[in-house]
């Protein structure tokens, strides 16, 4: 064993808290005078470490520090116990986070469905019928409103109805309203009027026009006599 | 002029009542740890600064900083270890600055010589061993100088700086001994 070896041992072992050596270490030291030397001087040197660290560590604490510390109380702004920690704070702010984000996630856009043909979206409404006696029933897109199924995610669309692409039907009406959609592109005379927007001018608001006095006259009261 | 304010005298002043009444109780609660904690965060302050005056201001400044939280402290128990903490940064950013300080001034200009090493006797006999030793400990990483300083501290055993610090027993054996190794080689 090499006398560099045994010196790291000797120094880790004191600085393990006085470890004992390994045998062949033990018996190299006693062997080899400058290994001896340097035991004996790491021993000092621990023990003075050890002395200089209590000593720095265990100062005598100054009698003016709590009295010193209360009067410091006294001026310290104090915060009462809050009812709500911050962290509570924190997992209140999350779940008012999720509740309005969650409900707009579930309606996230599936990829949008291609509508191939007027017919076909029509049937497979018809064939799989909601519980609640309402079917939604696409529209033939005019060019225009093919652009925004095309672009627009589902979620909001359903949302924000877009120009007459969603139709809420009854279910007894189903049917009819199938064959109704079915002939529209024959009857282009009634595709034309059931996709052409409204005049502007028919829904807007009745104005009433302020009242004028021309003219006003104004008399003192005549004194009645008694 | 003389403003007059009227008080309802019904529930304002019941809650003003219970407000104070919750302080006085943290308050007292507070005491009791202050007097428990108070001087080993000025031990620790002291640890680090090795100046009494200053790690007199500095554990003030940390016990006053625990007071104004002190409300968010759900486990009383753990007051102990995070007042250290406190104690401890601030300690540690008193001692920064005031070393750039001290380099500002006077470090560019002396021009640095080393000595050959003395050896322990000698050291000792010069009584210059703490002043060595203080330094040597600056040099330590943060981490290594606090669990020296706890474990130096009497009355604290590892197990209660393990606690302290929440760290497991064997990384306050092995913090221990990297510090005590490399002190005992830069001492050396």
């Amino acid at each position: 064993m090499s006398c560099q070896r045994v010196r790291r041992e000797i120094t880790e072992a004191f600085a393990a808290g006085g470890r004992p050596l390994s045998p062949e270490a033990s018996g190299h030291v006693e062997a080899c005078a400058a290994c001896r030397d340097f035991y004996n001087e790491q021993q000092k040197l621990f023990r003075l470490l050890d002395n200089g660290l209590r000593a720095l560590a265990n100062h005598a604490v100054p009698p003016s520090l709590l009295p010193r510390v209360r009067a410091g109380l006294d001026q310290a702004p104090v915060v009462s116990r809050s009812w709500m920690s911050g962290w509570s704070l924190a997992v209140l702010a999350c779940a008012v986070v999720l509740a309005v984000v969650l409900p707009q996630v579930r309606q996230r856009p599936q990829p949008p469905a291609k509508t191939q043909g007027t017919t076909q979206t029509v049937a497979r409404s018809v064939e799989n019928p909601p519980a609640d006696g309402y079917s939604t029933q696409s529209v033939p897109p005019s060019p225009v409103t093919r652009r925004h199924s095309a672009t627009r995610p589902a979620g909001c669309t359903a949302q924000v109805p877009p120009a007459a692409l969603e139709v809420i039907v009854l279910a007894e009406e189903r049917d009819a309203f199938a064959r109704f959609v079915a002939k529209l592109p024959v009857e282009q005379d009634v595709a034309v009027a059931l996709t052409r927007p409204a005049p502007e001018n028919a829904d807007r608001p009745i104005e009433i026009a302020l009242l004028q006095i021309k003219s006003l006259e104004v008399k003192p009261l005549e004194a009645t006599e008694e | 002029m003389q403003e007059l304010v009227l008080n309802p005298p019904g529930r304002a002043l019941e809650a003003d009542t219970g407000q104070r009444t919750a302080e006085d109780a943290l308050r007292r609660e507070f005491e009791l740890c202050l007097a428990e904690c108070g001087p080993l965060a000025f031990r620790v302050a002291q640890g680090v600064l090795r100046n009494a005056a200053d790690a007199e201001d500095v554990a003030q400044e940390a016990l006053l900083r625990a007071y104004r939280k002190f409300h968010r402290l759900r486990d009383a128990k753990r007051f102990r270890a995070w007042l250290v903490r406190i104690a401890f940064r601030l300690a540690l950013d008193r001692w920064r600055s005031a070393r750039r300080r001290e380099r500002r001034e006077t470090d560019w200009a002396v021009p640095e010589h080393r000595p050959a090493p003395p050896t322990v006797e000698e050291i000792a006999v010069s009584n210059e061993f703490q002043a060595r030793l203080e330094r040597a400990l600056e040099e330590l990483p943060d981490k290594l100088r606090l669990v020296l300083l706890l474990s130096a501290i009497q009355g604290y055993t590892l197990e209660e700086v393990s606690g302290m610090l929440g760290i497991p027993m064997g990384t306050v054996k092995s913090r221990l001994f990297f510090a005590r190794r490399q002190l005992a080689e830069k001492l050396r």
